[in-house]
């Protein structure tokens, strides 16, 4: 184990701290009622790192294609797209979500037939749905790490003010605009740590640190916003960190899966004891 | 001052929902926009702050700052705001919640979404009075307030003209004329359903 543990540390850390940033940001994303919009974004991003690894194959057909980073700028690319196209047509939708789904079916859809008509890309795509820590070089690793410590500084110096813009869109239903600064830096940074993440961890690994940890918490007795998402973040780095070292020590425990079972366990038992601590008093 | 010409508004790539409305506001006045139900009175306002677009007109806003209520959508928010989390986002103090008179510090800690409307009502007025700016918009304020709330928020109001005198507001409301509660403060009556063309 302590070898391994040598081994895999930046990959350890990356987690964690992707974890916990992925948890913040899932929380404001359903705040802001843009839960559905983001898993539609999310396979959006899927088919854009999907269509950039066959341009990879087609250029560099030697290598590891999927470390290239044209996969990288096609999944941004298209995930933009996919959100401007998604949020243009449920501006003009009384049922957004629909919209949404429809969305999240159609680039499903198109994935599939550029799995079909191009068979080099499947494996890569179907890594891109389960992901596993394990896969990660140490260089992405690193990279990840540091992408993280951006994330986490831009959250901790602006988590008041995004969640003040979430309440105002979702109780004073004040519309969210690419034009307030505010709005416009979550957007961007929220597009790009969801096409990051589903490139190198996974659609399964993303769409579970987001909303997982944020919707157990929701039952919780306790209040205030600044609590929520310490827990949130501090649930989904455990999590994260925690499956990924089960899984190492034993391999039968699949890495991605068990993390998603940890976002739902972890936040309830402590939600459980919470509430037994309280009745007690 | 604000002035207003011949201004068209809307929901976007639909009919205006009043077209041609001019009328203006100077310091010191409040305009009352009264009107039936669906006649736009809360378009008016998010439209003459900029939230929505104009479809046509102009809309001359003088004053330096202004301070927004708008009307509380009595909904559940995913993350659990308690009451002072509201206030605290605007870097408020809880000291001054005593002098506004609507909230006490011990609310601060109640959760929104367990709250009452009247308790939440009075949240966002709290956070609207401890605000600045010289325009004062309000889209029904009395909305969930029992009657002692209610004078207490009509008196906040006509303190604001008094101590400020370069302040002006615009109120939707359904209650009565505000001229009967606003002391020497000259008030104005827009009434939507009879100004501009639908």
């Amino acid at each position: 184990m302590t070898e391994l543990l040598l081994l895999y540390w930046p990959t350890v850390l990356a987690a964690f701290f992707m974890g916990a940033t992925l948890s913040v940001v899932g929380a404001f994303l359903v705040t802001r009622q843009a839960a559905v919009q983001t898993i539609a974004v999310s396979q959006s991003a899927g088919l854009g790192v999907s269509i950039g690894l066959l341009i990879s194959q087609v250029f560099f057909s030697e290598g590891h294609i999927e470390h290239t980073a044209i996969p990288l700028i096609c999944g941004l690319l298209i995930s933009a797209v996919g959100f401007a196209l998604t949020e243009w047509v449920a501006r003009h939708s009384h049922s957004p979500t629909v919209v949404y789904l429809s969305a999240f079916a159609l680039f499903w859809g198109l994935s599939q037939l550029l799995i079909g008509f191009f068979p080099v890309v499947e494996s890569h795509a179907t890594a891109l749905y389960f992901g596993d820590l394990v896969t990660l070089t140490k260089n992405e690793a690193f990279f990840f790490l540091g992408f993280a410590a951006l994330i986490s500084a831009y959250l901790l110096r602006l988590w008041k003010g995004i969640s003040a813009r979430a309440f105002l869109s979702a109780i004073l239903e004040e519309p969210l605009s690419l034009g307030s600064a505010m709005d416009l830096s979550f957007y961007v940074v929220s597009l790009t740590l969801v096409c990051l993440s589903v490139q190198l961890l996974g659609l399964l690994f993303t769409i579970s640190c987001l909303f997982l940890p944020t919707a157990v918490y929701s039952f919780s007795p306790r209040v205030g916003v600044g609590r929520h998402l310490v827990r949130v973040a501090i649930s989904a780095a455990a999590a994260a960190s925690l499956g990924f070292l089960v899984s190492l020590a034993e391999s039968r425990f699949l890495t991605t899966p068990l993390i998603t079972a940890l976002m739902v366990i972890l936040p309830s038992f402590h939600i459980l004891s919470e509430r037994v601590i309280l009745r007690c008093k | 001052m604000l002035l207003v010409e011949g201004l068209d508004y809307g929901p976007p790539n639909r009919p205006p929902l009043r077209r041609g409305l001019s009328f203006s506001v100077s310091p010191g006045e409040l305009l009352h926009i009264v009107g039936p139900n669906g006649v736009g009175k809360s378009f008016l306002l998010s439209t003459l702050l900029g939230v929505h677009s104009k479809q046509a007109g102009n809309i001359q806003l003088g004053f330096s700052r202004h301070r927004y209520l708008p009307q509380m959508q009595n909904k559940a928010a995913h993350l659990p705001y308690s009451l002072g989390d509201i206030l605290h986002f605007e870097k408020f103090s809880l000291n001054g919640l005593e002098g506004i008179g609507l909230l006490n510090s011990a609310q601060a800690d109640l959760a929104w979404n367990k709250a009452s409307g009247g308790e939440r009502q009075r949240t966002l007025l709290t956070r609207f009075f401890l605000q600045s700016g010289d325009l004062m918009v309000l889209d029904e304020p009395f909305n969930h307030l029992d009657l002692h709330s209610k004078e207490r928020v009509q008196n906040l109001i006509r303190e604001t003209f008094s101590e400020r005198p370069g302040s002006a507001a615009l109120l939707v409301s359904h209650d009565d004329d505000p001229s009967k509660w606003m002391g020497g403060v000259k008030v104005v009556t827009l009434d939507l359903a009879v100004e501009g063309a639908r």
